[in-house]
């Protein structure tokens, strides 16, 4: 860097200190029009806003763009979400465009080698494959992918090809959250938003590690205890983490206890007779799972059946189920039972990947509906995400194989028909059967189609199944017999999905493009296209856009609307279209505004309404619904199902669950049977394998560790391990050990009671790594309904390496 | 898809290291500024630190130094200051040398 640069950088980055101790507070809270005033004012140096790039936080940053390039970030004082602050990953979001193997060329796979290819060609060979056998490709996205670019994928698959072969990685981090809301209130997405965190008196986080994880919405809570304010955090978990450090309590579970501790305090707030009898009257029913066929919609049941079902899960016998103790239960069931105290419950990964996913999301929902622990800031049971947009393109857009936009299912003819109507298809356009979710469409894929794998070309855009996927050996690694398959991957980076890939698409990355998030408390987030990508990188969506058009000029008749025309056709101000499938022409307009306003159509229905995609630019996100004012200005909703909040809730309600799946108001109060993992330690395996994530690394590491100083914090996978079971096995701090399950082996250096402290018995491997993959350990069972996988459960054994196959790690019982 | 060769450079993804970031922050104290005089004395000592504006308890400096084992050895050494009970970013600035593949 030349010393003139590096003073201008220098002279930024104390302003940017300066202003923030001129704010005075280490959360400054300041009105939306301030904020960016304060940013360093040097010549060449330009600031705009943008959503970080990792987690579902939804943290909003200001980029500084000099000659082009990312220069600088700092937080954005304006957003309500971060207040001005970023975590470790968030101040160093602007380095990941820049990590020097950006892949800047398609490269297409020929003879067992990577051969650069232009994009013409790319958009052929991919466009040929589809148009020859279109219902046997599939489309794998992510809760990374744009609003935009999750539309046009939907609105391509399901409405130009009559094909629901598309699902998102969410499948494999949200998809029980989901099952769980529209379980207990017929419609996704947590009722309430961030400001519980300021207002509750309780914080309970439920197989949740937010220090590490949401660091940023963590901080809202201890910055609290730093003024003074009391906050009792009461952390329930399969083992000690950051999160652990900051509690008042901690209550160590089995795995699964989580199950047996909701049902317990359940059954203690009837027995004790202190449940919100008023609340439960007015706006509750009770519900259990069908004998026969279990679904969603479950059957109604009395009270007095719930009283009946839930009178064995006593404190005593849930002790047995979890590990927690009896006591602690009861302080449990008397907290939720105080009504003059304010509880949120926060979970993510270990209440999501979970074979019980969809029951222990209800069951939480119905301590805090029967406790009437609900619809007040400070009370409220939040499910967060873990990526930047698995809200608002997996949950609200519908990329699911069985999902519609806003809310709609491919089942229901009525959702059809509304989804033909908007995208003005011929009716019977769209396939009333649901698609393969992740797991299914990996099975297809990896089998041979002679053996029934009847998905042969799949395009993966913005995830890296080849490194989260469970069980890998299963579901990606190399096999026999997939001549005939063919994989399209779009990258920033190479991958552990790239290394099997037959075309490699090189893509645009953030502030490279334009683009709209959603984030975990329904905020949808706009940011502008702020610098070039490099090489011939391109957007995901114009990739899509690209194909279809492809598939238009050979006479794809799905690619047409009833009007004969492109389906993603747009005209500019003379009815004159312009052709955005050439990425020369792509930014002549805002295609993202375009197929938000086509969009924002579909968002009523479910009341999630949205506004007009305008209003995102002068604003750091809505949260929906969004509804406009008598005096033309639109306003968010902090609060559903609220009267105080919610525009929808009929006055004189004070709640009301409008999408109530008994059609009454009312939301579901669910009764689930205990049930044990599907896979418990024995002889053979006999420790439990947790896998997660760590603060330095955001998932797969595709974009961390291509920065120093993360990498440099936290430069390998390790597993972690309890010091008594090292002990007991001669294993040394930093001894390399192989995990080994029933599916596959994983070598790792060992962490005895390092940041997280497991119990003895546990073991816990981060994923971040991709020389180390434990998911070719983790089990690919999942959740009858969300059809999540369960990657906090497994059995392991861990064998020194100098005694593999000999040896396992003995622990007692 | 079938069974290929590994990517041929990806165990050399990241391995190389480089420059580190120029970063702004915001040293908190336990009480004013004011008090600490030692310690802010002894941040004027560190050549790699420019001192800017105080109030209250905060003290905005930045940081650039031309290693990364020097950069680590600034942030533990401000931290451990007697006084210091955080240090928080306020910007980091990045350049073309900064990445670590």
């Amino acid at each position: 860097m030349d010393s003139e640069r590096r003073s201008f950088l220098k002279s930024a980055a104390m302003v940017a200190a300066g202003s923030m101790v001129a704010g005075g507070t280490s959360l400054p809270v300041v009105q939306a029009d301030e904020g960016v005033s304060d940013l360093p004012v040097l010549d060449g140096l330009s600031w705009n806003k943008a959503p970080c790039r990792f987690c579902g936080t939804g943290c909003h940053v200001q980029v500084g763009v000099e000659n082009g390039r990312v220069v600088a970030i700092a937080g954005d004082k304006a957003a309500d979400v971060n207040k001005g602050l970023l975590c470790v990953k968030g101040y160093h979001v602007g380095g990941i465009l820049y990590g020097k193997d950006r892949l800047t060329k398609p490269l297409l796979r020929k003879e067992d080698k990577l051969v650069e290819i232009e994009w013409d060609e790319a958009i052929e060979i991919i466009a040929k494959r589809i148009f020859d056998s279109p219902k046997t490709f599939a489309f794998y996205g992510s809760g990374q992918w744009t609003i935009p670019e999750g539309f046009a994928a939907q609105k391509f698959m399901k409405g130009g090809l009559g094909n629901n072969h598309i699902d998102p990685n969410a499948r494999l981090c949200m998809s029980s959250a989901v099952t769980g809301f529209l379980a207990t209130y017929g419609v996704d997405e947590p009722a309430g938003c961030y400001q519980d965190l300021d207002e509750c008196d309780v914080l309970i986080t439920w197989g949740n590690n937010p220090a590490e994880m949401h660091p940023v919405l963590f901080s809202r809570v201890t910055d609290r205890r730093s003024r003074g304010e009391t906050v009792r955090i009461i952390d329930i978990g399969t083992r000690r983490t950051r999160t652990t450090d900051a509690a008042t309590d901690y209550f160590e579970m089995k795995p699964h206890g989580d199950v047996a501790i909701s049902l317990g305090i359940m059954h203690l707030l009837i027995a004790n007779d202190n449940y919100d009898k008023s609340f439960v009257a007015k706006h509750c029913n009770f519900r259990g799972a069908e004998a026969d066929t279990p679904t969603l919609q479950g059957e109604a049941i009395s009270e007095e059946e719930f009283r009946r079902r839930i009178a064995k899960y006593t404190p005593e016998h849930v002790e047995e189920l979890s590990g927690v103790p009896a006591e602690k239960i009861r302080m449990l069931g008397e907290l939720f039972g105080n009504h003059d105290i304010r509880i949120t419950s926060l979970w993510c990964m270990g209440m999501n990947q979970h074979t019980m996913g969809t029951a222990i999301n209800s069951l939480v929902h119905g301590v805090h509906l029967l406790s009437g622990h609900f619809g007040r800031p400070g009370d409220a049971p939040t499910s967060l995400t873990g990526q930047p947009s698995a809200c608002g393109t997996v949950r609200e857009v519908g990329t699911l194989a069985h999902a519609l936009p806003g809310g709609r299912v491919v089942t229901k003819p009525e959702h059809r028909q509304h989804c033909e109507e908007f995208w003005n298809l011929r009716a019977g356009s769209i396939s009333e059967v649901p698609g393969y979710h992740t797991v299914q469409m990996f099975e297809h894929f990896t089998k041979p189609t002679a053996e029934g794998g009847d998905i042969t070309t799949m395009l993966v855009q913005v995830t890296n199944p080849g490194q989260t996927l469970p069980n890998l050996n299963a579901l990606f690694n190399s096999k026999k017999g997939l001549e005939d398959k063919f994989l399209i991957v779009s990258e920033v980076y190479p991958t552990a999905t790239t290394q099997l890939a037959d075309l490699i698409l090189p893509a645009a990355l953030w502030v490279e493009k334009n683009g709209m998030f959603g984030n975990s408390e329904r905020r949808t987030q706009q940011w502008f296209k702020m610098v070039d990508p490099p090489g011939e990188a391109r957007d995901d969506c114009w990739m899509t856009i690209a194909i279809a058009h492809k598939l238009f000029e050979m006479g794809h008749e799905g690619m047409k609307d009833k009007n004969g025309e492109f389906i993603f056709a747009i005209k500019d101000a003379d009815g004159k279209e312009i052709p955005i499938w050439q990425f020369e022409h792509y930014y002549d307009t805002n295609v993202d505004k375009h197929l938000f306003e086509e969009y924002r159509l579909f968002s009523t229905m479910k009341h999630k309404n949205l506004a007009p995609y305008d209003e995102y630019v002068k604003a750091r996100g809505l949260r929906w619904p969004v509804v406009q004012q008598d005096d033309g200005s639109w306003r968010e909703t902090r609060y559903r199902f609220s009267e105080f909040d919610d525009p929808f809730v009929t006055k004189g309600q004070e709640f009301e669950f409008y999408h109530s799946s008994s059609n009454d108001g009312r939301a579901q109060i669910w009764f689930h049977e205990y049930a044990p993992p599907p896979e418990m330690p024995d002889k053979d395996y006999p420790m439990w394998l947790c896998t997660g994530r760590v603060l330095e690394h955001w998932h797969t590491g595709t974009l961390t560790r291509r920065l120093s100083p993360l990498n440099r914090a936290m430069p390998t996978a390790y597993v972690e391990m309890n010091g008594e079971d090292a002990k007991a096995a001669n294993i040394r701090q930093g001894e390399k050990v192989v995990i080994e399950s029933r599916r596959g082996t994983c070598e790792l250096p060992v962490w005895i009671d390092g940041r997280g402290r497991p119990p003895r018995g546990t073991v816990f491997v981060p994923f971040f790594d991709e020389t180390k993959l434990i998911n070719n350990c983790t089990l690919e069972a999942h959740d009858p309904f969300s059809k999540q996988p369960d990657y906090k459960k497994c059995a392991v054994r861990v064998v020194k390496k100098t005694e593999v196959k000999k040896t396992p790690v003995k622990v007692p019982s | 898809m079938l069974a290929k060769p590994q990517f041929p450079t990806m165990p050399l993804l990241f391995k190389k290291a480089s420059a580190v970031p120029i970063s702004g922050l915001v040293v908190t104290f336990q009480s004013s500024v004011t008090e600490h005089s030692e310690a802010v004395e002894a941040l004027r000592m560190i050549p790699e630190i420019d001192i800017g504006e105080s109030a209250g308890s905060k003290l905005a400096i930045v940081i650039d130094s031309e290693t990364k084992r020097r950069d680590q050895e600034i942030w533990n050494t401000v931290q451990q200051l007697p006084g210091v009970i955080d240090l928080a970013v306020a910007m980091v600035a990045f350049d073309e040398d900064d990445q670590a593949n």
